[in-house]
């Protein structure tokens, strides 16, 4: 029986292609849609989940809060974790994890630069699982070993065993104890080398333990098995007042500072730290690329159902003679649920082989790295097959419960079942898919409107044409090396093209330095976290800033770098400063440093105007402007190039770089890069969103395709009696159409405020924002509109130029 | 004995506003054997008395007796099983299904009762050889002919060995020499036991039952008239 019910369904489909066609490939389409975003999601709710003791690994965050400011970190002082294991039993290791940034190692008097580089505890390998291909967890337990990345290993080592090999970094010699395969997990740890804590001099060492006010490295807790989160979280507060308030002056201290747990799973998808590890997830976006996905198979399905149900009436001759024959519902319910399953199933096995086609494309947009192994896994196929039984059940059950409740001799009468196919639950769902399309392609609009304005808005100085060089930093005790670093800024002017330059700590949109300082305010002196940048007295030239009030710094005048300082306008609005010219910023001292640190006076000797020293995520804050010093202010030296060929003059700039450090690696950016890549993940959405508006599109034309087709056979009748009658091919085409038509006025009734409300929402999350103008919502309107009506359009031409008479003659 | 027997059967039609009386309180006894012939004008209702007899639908009042049993009340679970085992259907569309070759169209009643496959074979077989169109076993309907067609939807009534065939019109679509061949094969199927009864406009077709009934506005007007007194 079931064979003949499989039979049934298979020559069907031959019987029809254009049809079978449309479904099995529409079908395909949104269930690889909904396959790559659900691969995309697990992706991300994966980090850091391999770990074993991830559901007990906690890092603490500091939470500072000065009057009106207030501040999160990733990083915490490094002293604490000492303290805390001998505080409480209730911790069963620590971690304190260093980050170094970029670090160069050098084998046989070669470079390697590893993107990362961090001093760990012999406690990292044991807390945190990491695939490693040579050594073991014991890899950090000698002073003088390194743990590098796989591909670094092969690199510098090619072939050769690395273990045991002995490489130099600024001069101290390390030996490899360990390889880790970077790609094997994901982690919130940017992958790099590792050092061990324990080659730290005493000096430093002896000197980090004891700046307790000093938040310098990310520190992890492992709770012992058993110990409740939010118990132990409230003992923090007693361990900050005994530990943390003395270094902030005790009871001079009218701020507030709290030491939070932060579940190691949620680290991933922080973006509110400052001091954090960079290529952040966002929890917001994966929730709606589920949303999306969801949406698309509800389309895909929406397709489907609506083609087989109209495919349905065509059977109801054959649902009629079943049951004059002896068939029971139950045996017509299996039929067409079973013939609509094999369809589902034909349509996954597409959908696979469009998957295998895509992955790479998806891997480039999302940047990950996932293979078709992805598929071997249990969930996958778990999640596969329920797509299955969902899409055939849901599909089949409609046209299989409503055609077998008609008598035979109903059915058998033409037009009885196929009256009812111009039913109310055909348009509701072709009414949904209008919805969705509409709401998907505003997103998209509205996305792509945001982002064009983020990289296209003023951000207060003139970010054409400016070339970031990363400059060597040489070990802090080399005073010879930093010396030599200033020359580098004439020598490279020396190229014509360059007409300006400048030293710079970090550049707009990269986290510069974030102080407490204090200053006075008509309340009284207050303490104030804020942003500050060391520069060159060149740096407002070169990016155009301008000047509100006063002067910027002055080589001429020594003190210049000692004790003065310049702020922006938004500095002189918070504190209320009458005469800016005229005002104090004062950084605190330390009495616990050892040796004992005064405290230090600022003299602001100008205001600049506002500009965007970050991304335009976070709102412009009050900021200090330091001149830059031998060792701080000198990370990147910025030129500004004259407009010409760009590739001659990096290839020029390369080669006097070469000639003047041939020792140290090329690092070239263009500011307008650097600061596109501040909008990544916005970029990143905008490119989903595109992707699946476009499919999203091409699914609704396919089931419009497919419905319009149906239509018209179905009107076949009236519109050969029309076409009698003497009606020209416009009426029958405008009457086509103005049934889709009048759904789809009817779906942005929907459509358009849930897409108010969602792009209102997410525009929130950005400090500054575009208006979303509604001529976003005409064109979006305008462009389903076409869609609809061009493909509406092609049937109803087809069915009106058919000859009539064939049509009265088929009726 | 009779196999079927309806008494006062009536059959009215409603919808919101219009009342339509297919059938009022028609009596008629067919015996096991017989070749009935059901004749009257468009519109009398002879189509819904057949689909009443066939159990395809159900009477508004009156009674229906299949083998002594009063199956007017029954529903259609109870319909569909009583049809499987004692009526074909012969309709004047042939109603064929078209992705269906000819043997899996014959086979088509026998998957509903049970039976394996290879006796369902070899009872597909002995109806096609009975029809005269086992040649064309792996065909599908739109390769036929109406005559073959109908052949076809003959075997697939006689399939089951039901005790009663009931023809709608059986040659309305075929040219008179096919219309010809049908009515013998009836005959032969009559001989052989079954029960027939058609409901056509031909005098001809009615010239082959042994006895018709005539309809005429819902109403028996007669039903005993032979044969021989229609030509």
């Amino acid at each position: 029986m079931f064979r003949n019910y499989l039979l049934i369904a298979w020559r069907t489909l031959k019987r029809d292609k254009l049809f079978a066609a449309l479904n099995i490939i529409g079908l395909a389409m949104g269930v690889v849609a909904c396959m790559l975003i659900y691969i995309y999601v697990q992706d991300e709710l994966s980090f850091d989940a391999h770990h074993r003791k991830a559901d007990r690994i906690y890092r603490i965050q500091a939470h500072y809060k000065f009057g009106d400011t207030q501040d999160d970190f990733g990083i915490t002082p490094f002293p604490i974790m000492e303290a805390l294991l001998e505080e409480y039993p209730d911790i069963e290791s620590g971690v304190s994890l260093f980050q170094l940034g970029q670090t160069t190692l050098e084998y046989e008097g070669k470079p390697y630069l590893a993107e990362d580089g961090y001093n760990a505890d012999t406690s990292f390998f044991r807390a945190f699982d990491f695939t490693f291909v040579k050594g073991d967890i014991t890899a950090l337990d000698e002073p003088d070993n390194i743990v590098i990345m796989k591909d670094m290993a092969t690199r510098m080592f090619g072939a050769e065993e690395p273990i045991g090999k002995l490489v130099t970094r600024n001069g101290r010699t390390l030996k490899v104890a360990g390889v880790i395969d970077q790609k094997a997990e994901n982690t919130h740890i940017p992958m790099g080398v590792f050092m061990s804590r324990l080659g730290l001099p005493p000096q430093a060492r002896e000197q980090l333990a004891q700046s307790w006010g000093n938040n310098s490295c990310f520190n992890y807790l492992v709770l012992a098995p058993g110990v409740d989160e939010h118990a132990f979280q409230s003992k923090m507060d007693a361990f900050v007042t005994k530990y943390i308030i003395p270094a902030w002056g005790g009871e001079q201290f009218h701020g507030e500072i709290r030491f939070n747990l932060e579940p190691l799973r949620e680290v991933h998808f922080n973006n509110d730290l400052i001091y954090d590890t960079p290529k952040k997830g966002n929890k917001a976006y994966v929730t709606l690329f589920a949303i999306v996905a969801v949406l698309i198979l509800a389309i895909a399905c929406i397709n489907y159902i609506n083609m087989s149900t109209a495919d349905a009436t065509r059977r109801a001759k054959e649902v009629a003679l079943r049951k004059v024959s002896g068939a029971q519902r139950p045996q017509l319910v299996a039929q067409f649920i079973g013939g609509s399953v094999m369809i589902a199933v034909i349509g996954i096995l597409v959908a696979l082989g469009l998957l295998w086609f895509c992955l790479p494309a998806f891997n480039t947009i999302t940047e990950k790295e996932i293979g078709m192994g992805y598929l071997l896994q249990g969930s996958f196929f778990a999640v596969v097959l329920l797509i299955v039984l969902l899409i055939g059940v849901v599909a089949g059950s409609y046209p299989a419960f409503f055609l077998s409740r008609f008598s035979p001799q109903l059915l058998l009468k033409e037009g009885v079942a196929s009256g009812a196919g111009k039913g109310r639950v055909r348009k509701v769902l072709m009414g949904a898919q209008f919805a969705i399309t509409l709401f998907m392609v505003v997103g998209t609009l509205a996305v792509f409107a945001q982002l064009h304005w983020l990289r296209n808005s003023d951000l207060g100085f003139r970010k054409e044409q400016l070339l970031s060089i990363t400059m060597p930093q040489p070990r802090g005790e080399d005073t010879l090396a930093w010396d030599a670093l200033r020359p580098l800024k004439q020598e490279l002017m020396r190229e014509s093209f360059v007409t300006g330059a400048s030293f710079t700590q970090s550049l707009p949109g990269q986290s510069g330095g974030r102080w407490v300082l204090q200053v006075n305010t008509p309340e009284g002196r207050i303490d104030k976290p804020m942003p500050t940048l060391n520069v060159d007295a060149d740096f407002p030239a070169l990016l155009g800033i301008e000047l509100a009030a006063g002067r910027y710094f002055d080589n001429a005048i020594p003190s210049d770098a000692q004790t003065a300082v310049v702020v922006n306008e938004s500095a002189v609005k918070a504190f209320g400063w009458k005469d800016p010219l005229a005002e104090k910023i004062y950084i605190p001292g330390d009495a616990q440093a050892t040796p004992p640190q005064p405290e230090q006076q600022l003299t602001v000797i100008g205001v600049v105007k506002d500009f965007h020293y970050a991304s335009m995520h976070t709102p412009i804050e009050p900021l200090c402007i330091f001149q830059s010093s031998q060792r701080y202010g000198v990370q990147n030296l910025v030129l500004r190039l004259a407009p010409g060929d760009v590739g001659t003059q990096l290839a020029n700039l390369q080669k006097r770089w070469s000639t003047l450090r041939p020792n140290d690696d090329w690092e070239a950016t263009f500011l307008t890069d650097s600061i596109a890549q501040l909008y990544q993940a916005e970029d990143k959405l905008f490119r989903v969103f595109t992707a699946f508006a476009v499919l999203t599109i091409l699914l609704t034309i396919m089931g419009l395709y497919g419905l319009a087709y149906f239509t018209a056979k179905q009107r076949t009748r009236e519109i050969g009696i029309r076409r009698v009658m003497g009606a020209p091919l416009f009426d029958i085409v405008r009457r086509m159409n103005r049934e889709f038509v009048v759904l789809l006025g009817l779906a942005l009734l929907v459509a358009f405020p849930l897409a108010f409300y969602a792009i209102g929402r997410w525009l929130e999350t950005f400090a500054y924002h575009t208006d979303i103008s509604p001529v976003l919502y005409a064109v979006a309107l305008l462009l389903t509109l076409f869609v609809t009506v061009a493909t509406v359009s092609v049937q109803a031409y087809r069915a009106a130029v058919a000859d009539p008479v064939k049509a009265l003659r088929y009726e | 004995m009779s196999l079927l027997r309806t008494t006062a059967l009536s059959k009215v039609y409603r919808t919101d506003t219009v009342e339509t009386t297919a059938l009022k309180a028609v009596e008629i006894s067919i015996a096991q054997g017989e070749f009935l012939a059901i004749m009257g004008p468009s519109g009398c209702g002879k189509s819904t008395l057949l689909n009443i007899i066939g159990l395809l639908d159900s009477p508004s009042s009156g009674s229906y007796f299949v083998n002594g049993e009063d199956v007017s009340g029954y529903n259609e679970r109870k319909r569909a099983e009583v049809r499987k085992n004692t009526i074909g259907f012969v309709f004047q569309s042939f109603n064929l299904i078209d992705e269906l070759t000819v043997a899996e169209n014959i086979e088509l009643p026998l998957i509903y009762t049970g039976l394996g496959k290879s006796e369902r074979k070899q009872r597909t077989e002995e109806a096609m050889r009975r029809m005269n169109i086992e040649h064309r076993a792996k065909h599908f309907p739109q390769q036929l002919s109406g005559g073959q067609q109908q052949r076809v939807a003959i075997a697939r009534a006689v399939v089951n060995n039901p005790k009663l065939i009931l023809a709608d019109e059986p040659t309305g679509n075929l040219d008179s020499a096919m219309g010809e061949e049908v009515m013998n094969l009836m005959t032969e199927l009559n001989k052989a036991g079954t029960t027939i009864i058609i409901v056509t406009h031909s005098l001809r077709d009615a010239g082959y039952a042994q006895r018709t009934i005539k309809l005429l506005d819902g109403k028996v007007v007669s039903g005993d008239v032979p044969a021989s007194a229609l030509l």
